[in-house]
């Protein structure tokens, strides 16, 4: 019985010039897209390797202890392949780190500089694969079941079905599986021809472990697509005219793909407001600037100096203030892009966007990730260019400043990615939300169709 | 057999659209149910379906309750309204296929293409999509998925409404086909002349209650004329006839 009701259901998609429509856009727009972006990353990959190029020529080079106090040395992560699914905060992560040794002003906040992209911003920004599955899939989905109860209310073929013995649920089961089936099948396809056609534009080179991450991706896709269905349907099943359905649907669309991620990150902004970079460096500066008139003895002719030991004090302390205020204000952005997060999880579309940047390395758990590698380096960096000092202090005194030193053998950046179950973690609190958001506007379509009254 | 024992529906509204009716159209008949619109008809029918709860009273199908065993009692009856929606993208075949599956039934084509000949559709629709199907081959249609279903009691909203005058003569050879088989059959009709030469009993409704009942041997002219004016009468606004016998 469930079959007869689900083959008729399929059939009747089939037949559909709508369905027809659906999945040849679905394909076009799915491999189209994943194309696009893999070339765009292609693009990418050029530029951090020409960047790469020079930031390599200066570290093959030799400095002097003072050339390199003053210098400023560069770090790029290399993009993310997995972007092509989702590019989240890809730009944010891939933008050139620049470290200095120099403490005197404060270092310049580019040091973090992924830090000074907003994350919470960050989203939306290109259209990849993950933006196609929640603006268009849904988009589709929602057209694809709008007149699916109500059509058949108003055609009256409805009453011809619940005059038999059926169980009224299991029409509904029905209606649900089969549009699931019809639209699921063409997603997946898509998603495997366009991943799998993306080497022919960009050397991705992924290995099992992303295709793994590209599967969990499309078992979300398929989640939210599910959503959907079930929301279609709990409006066409609420309501008696396809027309009425229509616009219901389209209105729901705009709140939840549309409105409801912008409204989050706005309230988040409201609510948690970061201050701009150029005035925390202007903290950062005064900052410097007191702890050096505190330290420093004034001079005649306006010039200042201290003790060597005092030196070395006022150094640490300005680094100690000044990273604190850095890391103050990205503790308060992860904090707002958290919350942010947290509110845009009334949206379908921004949960898949947030879970779909977790899978694919490029979400808030991979930007926290990187900023803290970009931190553990400058530790690192500007710590072993302090023991050179020292050492060198120690064994050639003032002659010191002019000595060699082989940049090629400072730190480097690491690139620090997530592992799969720490992404999966991340990212399970929005497919939660999507499972909930789902069985809601099910049994909300469940009730309707139950008591639709059949006279 | 159709039975139902003081059948009463009043809507949240105070209407009382059906009164006490208690009635028992048996296998091999046909009852026609007479009256004018707002009678009370169709909340018959939808309460037999189980459409509409009953307010007070029972209604068995082939001996099971309506409300207490929907899905059974609706195994057991199959319905054709009075204007027969199917599905415009599928052909006849598959429309039929689909609903007779519903009613539990596993035709094979040849049946399928047997009955689409009883009912008298010409044999190049059976692949047509219904969607350019005349009303009268809905109706047609409608009737084949009864007939495919094979229940024992079938029930009809205003069969012959907008049939042509062979569709009106071939549906009537059909409903004396069914009654051979054993068929109860509830129908109601505001054709008075054709409910004549096939109802086995025909019942005047009149606000709700079951007013006249007449054996197939009592419709004579007069009656009959006697019948119809008062079913005209009753239909005006506010010209009620007292309810009577
Ligand atoms: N859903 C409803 N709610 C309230 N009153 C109704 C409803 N359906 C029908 N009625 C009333 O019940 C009476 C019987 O209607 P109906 O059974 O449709 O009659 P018929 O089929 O004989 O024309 C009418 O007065 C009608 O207005
Ligand atoms: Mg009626």
């Amino acid at each position: 019985m469930f079959l007869t009701l689900v083959v008729k259901e399929l059939r009747g998609h089939v037949l559909n010039l709508r369905y027809q429509v659906a999945v040849g856009l679905t394909l076009v727009l799915v491999v189209s897209c994943v194309l696009a972006c893999a070339r765009g990353y292609a693009r990418e990959v050029e530029a951090w390797r020409a960047e790469e190029r020079e930031f390599d020529e200066v570290r093959s080079q030799d400095f002097t202890l003072s050339e390199i106090l003053d210098k400023s040395f560069g770090f790029r992560r290399p993009p993310e392949p997995l972007g092509v699914v989702c590019y989240g905060l890809a730009s944010a992560m891939s933008r050139p780190v620049r470290l200095e040794v120099s403490v005197w002003r404060g270092q310049p906040l580019s040091l973090g500089s992924p830090a000074e992209a907003e994350p919470v911003l960050a989203f939306f920004q290109r259209p990849d694969l993950a933006y196609v599955v929640a603006a268009v899939v849904s988009f589709l989905a929602l057209l694809f079941v709008y007149d699916a109860v109500c059509g058949e209310k108003e055609d009256g073929t409805l009453r011809l079905i619940l005059s038999s013995p059926v169980p009224r649920d299991l029409v509904l089961f029905a209606k649900w599986g089969a549009a699931f089936l019809a639209m699921a099948a063409p997603l997946a396809l898509s998603v495997a021809v366009g991943v799998g056609l993306a080497p022919l534009a960009a050397p991705l080179g992924l290995g099992a472990a992303a295709w793994l991450r590209v599967g969990l991706f499309t078992a979300l896709a398929l989640l939210y697509l599910a959503l959907f269905l079930s929301a279609g349907l709990a409006v066409s099943s609420l309501t008696h005219r396809p027309a009425t359905s229509l616009v219901v649907c389209l209105f729901l669309w705009i709140l939840l793909v549309l409105a409801l991620p912008a409204l989050g990150s706005q309230v988040a902004r409201v609510l948690r407001p970061v201050e701009t970079v150029k005035h925390t460096e202007a903290r950062k500066q005064a900052k410097a600037e007191e702890v050096r008139d505190r330290g420093f003895r004034r001079v005649e002719g306006g010039g200042r100096m201290a003790e060597w030991a005092d030196y070395m004090r006022i150094r640490e302390e300005i680094k100690r203030e000044t990273r604190q205020i850095d890391r103050a204000r990205r503790a308060r952005l992860l904090e707002q892009a958290r919350l942010a997060r947290n509110l845009a999880r009334a949206s379908p579309a921004a949960a898949f966007l947030h879970a779909a940047g977790e899978l694919s390395g490029t979400g808030l758990e991979s930007w926290t990730e990187h900023v803290e590698s970009v931190d553990r380096l400058n530790d690192r960096f500007t710590g072993e260019v302090e023991r050179i000092a020292m050492d060198l202090f120690a064994t050639r005194g003032h002659e010191a400043m002019n000595e060699p030193i082989q940049a090629g053998l400072l730190p480097r950046l690491e690139v620090a990615t997530p592992a799969l179950r720490q992404a999966l973690a991340a990212a399970l609190p929005d497919a939660v939300a999507l499972v909930a958001g789902n069985a809601l506007a099910f049994l909300t379509a469940l009730v309707a169709f139950l008591r639709y009254d059949p006279r | 057999m159709i039975e139902t024992e003081g059948l009463t529906k009043r809507y949240d509204n105070e209407v009382l659209a059906v009164d006490g009716l208690s009635l028992r159209v048996e296998p091999g008949e046909v009852f026609a149910m007479l009256g004018a619109n707002g009678a009370g008809k169709t909340t018959t029918l939808m309460m037999l379906l189980g459409f509409v709860e009953p307010t007070a009273g029972t209604a068995r199908i082939h001996g099971v309750d309506v409300v207490r065993q929907p899905l059974e009692a609706k195994a057991h009856v199959a319905y054709v309204s009075e204007n027969v929606q199917l599905y415009g993208s599928f052909t006849a075949l598959q429309n039929l296929e689909f609903f007779a599956r519903l009613g539990r039934r596993r035709p094979t084509r040849e049946e399928c293409e047997a009955v689409l000949r009883r009912v008298g559709l010409p044999a190049d629709a059976f692949r047509r999509r219904v969607r350019g199907y005349s009303k009268g081959m809905r109706q047609r249609l409608g009737i084949g998925i009864a007939i495919l279903r094979d229940t024992p009691a079938i029930l009809l909203d205003e069969p012959t409404s907008g049939l042509d005058p062979k569709g009106g003569l071939d549906f009537l050879a059909l409903l004396d086909g069914l009654r051979a088989e054993g068929k109860a059959i509830w129908m109601t009709t505001h054709d008075i002349f054709r409910t004549r030469e096939v109802a086995d009993r025909v019942g005047m409704m009149v606000r709700g209650r079951l007013v006249t009942i007449l054996r197939r041997e009592e419709l004579a002219t007069a009656d009959l004329a006697r019948l119809y004016a008062r079913y005209v009468d009753d239909a005006g606004p506010g010209g009620g006839a007292a309810p009577e016998g």
